[in-house]
């Protein structure tokens, strides 16, 4: 362990790091407690919590995993039990490949998936992820949106490996479920 | 090493995709998904869908402000 740093350096390398990871951290504080007020308080929380205890963090090891810890503890703490829980989508009944079978490539119009997917509008998208259930939401946010590994995961949420990878199949289920819905809704598709 | 079949393919699909596979598996299941047409579509339909929800989700203009707000929380604690 070499010399303490000094708190003006250490202030210093904590804004220079977490800066950069600031605008996806507020994007998926978006997605967690579904309103935007709430997103820059928890983001504010976060960075402070981050800030206090960063004389801690070893240098070099996962930044962007321990920061998602701090972030997902703290909305556990401060705004889960606060919100009411919106209607969700569920995963039953939903089969695996639920989507493709739907507007997949049926060789009549192989681009038609493409176009389908691609005219989907980003607050459709957002709308799907957040109104999945919790626990599904948050594994979805983090391996698809966040692009930890299950393992990365399994750390954040304090849960498992394989209950990781449950929730995140039900999840992508919900979800495709939830797509559909907003495809049909937009017209982009018939049943 | 057999090829593997569409249906253990399938079975792993997502595990591939999110790049937790290692070694001999992931090199079986890559093989099959680019000579296999059917699991191929199903292979990069699914990835295509991901790419949607990162897309849309991953990143966002911080709101106006928030950075100034989070330096004089950090001004205020530091002390």
């Amino acid at each position: 362990m070499g010399a303490p740093i000094a708190p003006a350096d250490l202030r210093e390398r904590f804004e220079r790091e977490v800066m950069p990871v600031l605008p996806n951290l507020f994007a998926a504080a978006l997605r967690m407690t579904r309103n935007r007020s709430d997103a820059e308080d928890l983001l504010q929380e976060t960075y402070l919590r981050a800030f206090r205890g960063f004389g801690g963090f070893e240098e070099g090891s996962n930044l962007r995993a321990w920061l998602y810890r701090i972030m997902t503890n703290a909305y556990i703490n401060l705004y889960r039990k606060r919100q009411r829980e919106p209607i969700t989508v569920s995963d039953e009944d939903v089969p695996d490949w639920y989507l493709y079978e739907k507007i997949g490539p049926d060789g009549a119009e192989p681009s038609a998936e493409a176009v389908v997917l691609d005219s989907l509008p980003d607050e459709d998208v957002q709308r799907a992820l957040e109104e999945l259930p919790e626990a599904f939401r948050m594994a979805v946010l983090l391996a698809d949106v966040q692009g930890f590994a299950y393992k990365e995961i399994a750390e954040i949420l304090d849960i498992p490996i394989g209950t990781v990878m449950s929730r995140l199949h039900r999840g992508r289920k919900a979800l495709q479920k939830r797509l559909w819905d907003s495809m049909r809704e937009r017209g982009l598709v018939t049943d | 090493m057999s090829p593997i079949d569409c249906e253990r393919t399938l079975e792993q699909i997502a595990l591939y995709l999110d790049g937790e596979l290692v070694g001999e598996a992931s090199i079986e299941v890559h093989q099959h998904v680019e000579t296999c047409t059917p699991c191929h579509d199903r292979a990069e339909f699914q990835r295509r869908l991901k790419e949607l929800v990162r897309g849309a989700c991953g990143e966002c203009e911080m709101p106006p402000g928030l950075l100034d707000r989070l330096k004089a929380f950090l001004d205020a604690v530091d002390g």
